[in-house]
């Protein structure tokens, strides 16, 4: 069930890059997943989907998709701040010396404004991470979901409870861990270390 | 030759560079003056196509700059060192020169390293190719400019004020690095406030007044007081300058 989230969170990029290119569309389409509750995703995609072309949706495809364009539209935010952030005159000297934007977004770009986004993404894998207890209303499983059948069979809720909140807490801190430790590899040039020889 | 004709430049209403009209031979070094404001930047970046401009044309070696693919190659062999370095902060010395001769010329590794490590030998910062622009002096974060743009093998540099971010220290260290290139083949067309390393180097100086270019004449006759100081403009900008 966190596996919806986790690769939310991988296609975010992806989709923001081929994204951007549609421009306004997409931005307009971030909006309404940005301005709206997830709830109302939610039950917009798996009741409006079937509706509007015919095919069924089963309940986990449905949370998967909308916890992603969700996710997406965070992130594609996120991201557009972390490239407004970096130095223009630096992508004027690229140019200059005949880089393609190609070449300047994966060269000069993307690596800084990883950097910058990697802290933001974390912020917003957790939310996500607790949004997806909401998907249970559709009557697809996730943790809390769990944590409800696995009360109502053991009648222990002192118990349960504390476990399933144990349990987003320790995904939490994973997803914080993973964070910090992807922006500190990114980041040497920010640690004032000299490194020999690279490339 | 980089060959600028009648080029015309507007920021909104304003005119920034005003019917402008000049030619840099291969292997020539000319130097642009001109007061703060006047226009010197902008005319660089039209150069080399960082900023588009209204009228007139600019060609260098025959190729247009306001053609998209002739602009690409212009820009192989037009390189800019800018004012403020503009070094790429994440990545090391050795890849901030390195970069464009890979990318761009598609050179082999090996060699665009071998010829940064020779560049840098040249301006004494071998022991920094793998350190970060951040940790360098300014001084030295410039030559590691120089040494960007000169991995590229230009027949063209720009130079927009290359020492003014710069201590009068290291000032000399840069200046001593370009001096050394002037002997060179590579043209120079440079914008600077060092009018005595100006008229050391240049073969002819332009000087640029409120974005037209009133005075452009071979060096010595420039400071002669029959040539360019009869211009009461120029006359008035070096003596302000001498000042500071
Ligand atoms: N992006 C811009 N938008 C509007 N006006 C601009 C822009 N860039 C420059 N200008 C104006 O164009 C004029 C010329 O600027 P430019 O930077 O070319 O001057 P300069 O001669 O290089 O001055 P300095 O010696 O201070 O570097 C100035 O009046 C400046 O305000
Ligand atoms: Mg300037």
């Amino acid at each position: 069930m966190s596996i919806g989230i986790a690769s939310g969170l991988l296609l975010a990029p992806f989709r923001y890059f081929k994204v951007k290119l549609v421009g306004s569309l997409i931005y307009g389409a971030a909006e309404f997943f940005r301005n709206s509750p997830v709830l109302v995703q939610l039950f917009l995609v798996y009741f409006g989907v079937p509706m509007f072309f015919q095919l069924e949706l089963s309940p986990f495809f449905a949370a998967i998709l909308t916890l992603s364009m969700n996710t997406a539209a965070f992130s594609l935010i996120i991201f557009v701040s972390a490239m407004e952030a970096i130095d223009r005159e630096q992508i004027l000297a690229a140019e200059s010396f005949g880089l393609r934007r190609r070449q300047i977004l994966q060269k000069i770009i993307g690596p800084q404004a990883m950097i910058i986004a990697i802290p933001m993404l974390v912020g917003i894998a957790i939310n996500q991470l607790q949004v997806t207890s909401l998907i249970s209303v559709i009557g697809f499983i996730d943790i809390t979901k769990v944590g409800e059948i696995l009360n109502q069979r053991t009648l222990k809720p002192f118990i349960v409870w504390p476990l399933i909140g144990l349990t987003y807490f320790a995904l939490a801190q994973l997803i914080s861990y993973l964070g910090a430790w992807l922006g500190k590899r990114l980041s040497h040039h920010l640690q004032y270390r000299s490194v020999v020889e690279t490339a | 030759m980089i060959k600028v004709s009648n080029l015309t430049k507007r920021f909104g209403d304003n005119v920034i560079l005003n019917n402008i009209n000049l030619t840099v031979e291969q292997g020539e070094i000319v130097s642009i003056l001109g007061a703060s404001g006047s226009g010197k930047s902008t005319f660089l970046k039209c150069i080399n196509g960082l900023e588009n401009f209204e009228d007139g044309k600019i060609s260098v070696d025959g190729l247009s700059v306001s053609k998209k693919d002739e602009l690409r190659q212009i820009r192989t062999f037009c390189s800019t060192v800018f004012q403020r370095f503009n070094l790429y902060p994440h990545l090391t010395v050795l890849e901030n020169i390195t970069l464009a001769p890979i990318e761009v010329l598609k050179e082999p590794i090996n060699s665009a390293r071998d010829h940064a490590l020779l560049l840098l030998e040249r301006v004494g910062l071998t022991e920094f190719s793998g350190r970060f622009p951040a940790t360098l002096s300014g001084g030295q974060q410039q030559r590691v400019g120089i040494c960007r743009a000169l991995a590229m093998r230009p027949r063209y540099l720009l130079l927009d004020e290359v020492t003014s971010s710069l201590d009068p220290e290291m000032t000399g260290e840069v200046l001593d690095v370009l001096a050394d290139l002037a002997s060179g083949e590579t043209a120079m067309l440079l914008v600077t406030h060092e009018i005595g390393f100006a008229r050391k180097i240049s073969s002819r100086i332009a000087f640029i007044h409120q974005g037209i270019l009133v005075v452009d004449l071979p060096t010595k006759q420039f400071f002669s007081a029959a040539g360019g100081l009869s211009d009461g403009r120029v006359a008035a900008f070096l003596s302000k300058m001498e000042l500071r």
